[in-house]
């Protein structure tokens, strides 16, 4: 305990004499390259400070530290290109070690993983390409997937290692839908980019919307009007709502539930065409900008939302049931979970916000340089922007989605799994793609 | 399908082009095949409740089919990432003719708001010949039925002109 507390003391007197630049809600740290190191070295023992993410912008590293309930972010100037690995004390940070490879040629010194995370080769001229890691062992056999296939296509590889019916292995490879959304929202207005950032993930259009105008809000030291916070949370409940209802359908249909997924994806409809008639728009996208919300919502429907909102309490309840259940397996709790946070999430959004038809629905943004970060949570998980503001427009911007993580954890407990139960668990829980890519 | 042109204009069009192609005609049914070139998920998500609900694609006679050989169209969504272009050409390179290329969702039409991006190609236009756009950001379930009923319909119509080589 001694020794832990001891580290934790190291870790903050190497943050405590980094050179600090504003930022909010929390101050940029900027450390040396030698103190920089001599962080990484501290975290190995350190469980008490978690990583978030890792990225390069302007020729430096960027590293968000989660010590508590606050992000810490943390900076280190690239020396000729390359910096010291966290990817040897946090294997977690690999991912963004390889993504950061790809976006800006950064390379990290004794990285634990330097395959390329979205950069795609060419067959027969990159060694790099397809990359993956396994070879299979005697009577284990492979098959790739994708990135066309299934009969909605979700655009990745993934390469399955099997000995029969069992999953050995599984690798995804991701990149496929890279459409370069780092390098388009640098330089763009802080309302220009909002469009580009609602349409990234289609299952986390609000929760990335509402991240991004928090980052965009704390960099620019925003006021929002009144109640504009609350009407989000609805909206992020709402969103949770339709993507439960869409993950259930889709499980509902692959186990041969097909009435049970029309009841579903029927409500999940009935759900959008109610939110169009609110927000303008059945998946809320270019709603929520910085500053407050472009539309002003027509708060007189949600009556009826409400109404729709309490059949999902009826459509979700076989999945409590022996039947439902047995057709689900071993992925009874995974339905189960989207069946309890569907419900949930509905009695929070069913009544409806308070806002006055007098009341601004969105402030202007002060025009004010500085570091801002934003979180949301999605139905996937915590979504997190960070970005820099300067003479009134991005200057860069990074986007921490949950995507890559949930896709490793899928990896891992994919491991002597039966591939029908593993093709269902990565329906219920396998996040789209684009979201990961970028 | 942009909402200034008329229904029976699109039809008519479409028509002309299978009867000038001199192709058989389609079956009274449509098999597509989709292929995501770069979409955030959004028309994917409409497209999948299209299938699902009461009154899905089924109920018209369409199908989703994973096979591009007897697919008879190949559903694009996206914008035309760098990435998945040669997987498009090459899933509409194993289709049978007849067949159609339908464009679904504004990034699909011409690229959206990732128009621009070096990543990014363009529309779906941008990498394969498009026969009907079908606009909407994304088109709702009920848009995305009525847009492939068209084809359909053109079917019937170039049936009616007298196509060359095949009957329904």
């Amino acid at each position: 305990m001694d020794d832990l507390k001891s580290e934790v003391v190291n870790v903050a007197a190497i943050l405590d004499r980094a050179a600090i630049e504003p930022g909010a809600p929390e101050n940029l740290r900027v450390l040396t390259a030698p103190d920089w190191e001599s962080l990484i070295e501290r975290l190995r023992n350190e469980t008490a400070i978690r990583f978030v993410a890792l990225f390069i912008d302007g020729g430096r590293v960027y590293l968000l530290l989660r010590c508590g309930e606050a992000i810490v972010p943390v900076a280190s100037p690239l020396n000729e290109g390359t910096y010291f690995a966290v990817s040897r004390v946090r294997p977690e940070a690999a991912w963004y070690e390889r993504l950061a490879h790809d976006l800006s040629g950064a390379v990290a010194e004794q990285a634990n993983d330097e395959r390329p995370a979205i950069a795609l080769g060419s067959a027969g001229e990159d060694p790099a390409w397809p990359g993956f890691r396994d070879t299979p062992g005697d009577g284990e056999y492979q098959i790739g997937l994708g990135p066309v296939g299934g009969l909605i296509a979700a655009p990745y590889h993934r390469r399955l290692t099997l000995d029969g019916n069992v999953v050995v292995a599984t690798e995804h490879r991701f990149g496929y839908t890279h459409r370069g959304v780092l390098r388009l929202i640098a330089g763009q207005s802080p309302r220009a980019a909002a469009r580009t950032c609602a349409r990234i993930d289609s299952e986390a259009c609000v929760a990335h919307a509402v991240a991004y105008a928090r980052a965009v809000e704390a960099a620019s030291a925003c006021s929002l009007p009144p109640h504009i916070e609350e009407i989000r949370g609805k909206m992020l409940a709402l969103e949770h709502c339709t993507v439960s209802l869409l993950r259930l359908a889709r499980a509902a249909a692959a186990v041969g539930a097909d009435r049970l997924a029309t009841r579903l994806i029927t409500l999940r409809c009935t759900i959008a065409d109610t939110l169009e008639a609110i927000f303008g728009h059945r998946l809320m996208m270019d709603v929520v900008v910085p500053g407050g919300m472009a539309v002003r919502p027509d708060l007189s429907a949600w009556s009826v939302l409400g109404d729709v909102l309490q059949d999902i309490d009826t459509v979700t309840r076989p999945f409590g049931g022996w039947s439902i259940r047995k057709r689900f397996g071993s992925n009874a709790s995974f339905a189960g979970d989207w069946a309890r946070r569907a419900r949930k999430e509905a009695k929070e959004a069913c009544i409806a916000p308070w806002h006055h038809d007098a009341e601004p629905t969105v402030a202007p943004i002060p025009d004010h340089d500085g570091f801002g970060m934003g979180a949301a949570a999605s139905a996937h998980g915590l979504i997190h922007y960070v970005l820099s503001l300067e003479l009134g427009v991005i200057a860069f911007g990074f986007i921490v989605t949950p995507g890559a993580s949930v896709a490793e954890a899928l990896e891992r407990a994919s491991r002597f799994m039966r591939i029908d139960d593993f093709m269902l668990r990565s329906i219920l829980v396998m996040p789209p793609a684009s979201g990961i890519d970028l | 399908m942009t909402q200034s042109t008329k229904h029976s204009d699109i039809v008519q069009g479409l028509a002309a082009r299978l009867a000038a192609a001199g192709e058989t005609l389609l079956g009274r049914s449509l098999a597509i095949r989709h292929v995501d070139a770069g979409s955030c998920g959004g028309c994917e998500m409409e497209l999948l409740s299209a299938t699902l609900m009461w009154d899905h694609l089924g109920c018209h006679g369409i199908c989703m089919v994973e096979d591009p050989r007897s697919a008879d169209i190949l559903l694009i969504t996206g914008v035309s990432s760098t990435g998945l272009a040669e997987a498009a050409r090459q899933c509409l390179a194993a289709m049978a003719r007849p067949r159609f290329v339908v464009a679904v969702g504004d990034c699909a039409a011409d690229g959206g708001i990732f128009k621009g991006s070096p990543s990014v190609l363009g529309g779906a236009a941008a990498i394969l010949p498009v026969d009907l756009v079908i606009s909407g950001c994304p088109p709702s379930p009920a848009r995305i039925i009525s847009g492939l009923l068209t084809v359909l319909d053109a079917n019937r119509a170039a049936s009616a002109l007298g196509s060359p080589v095949g009957r329904l």
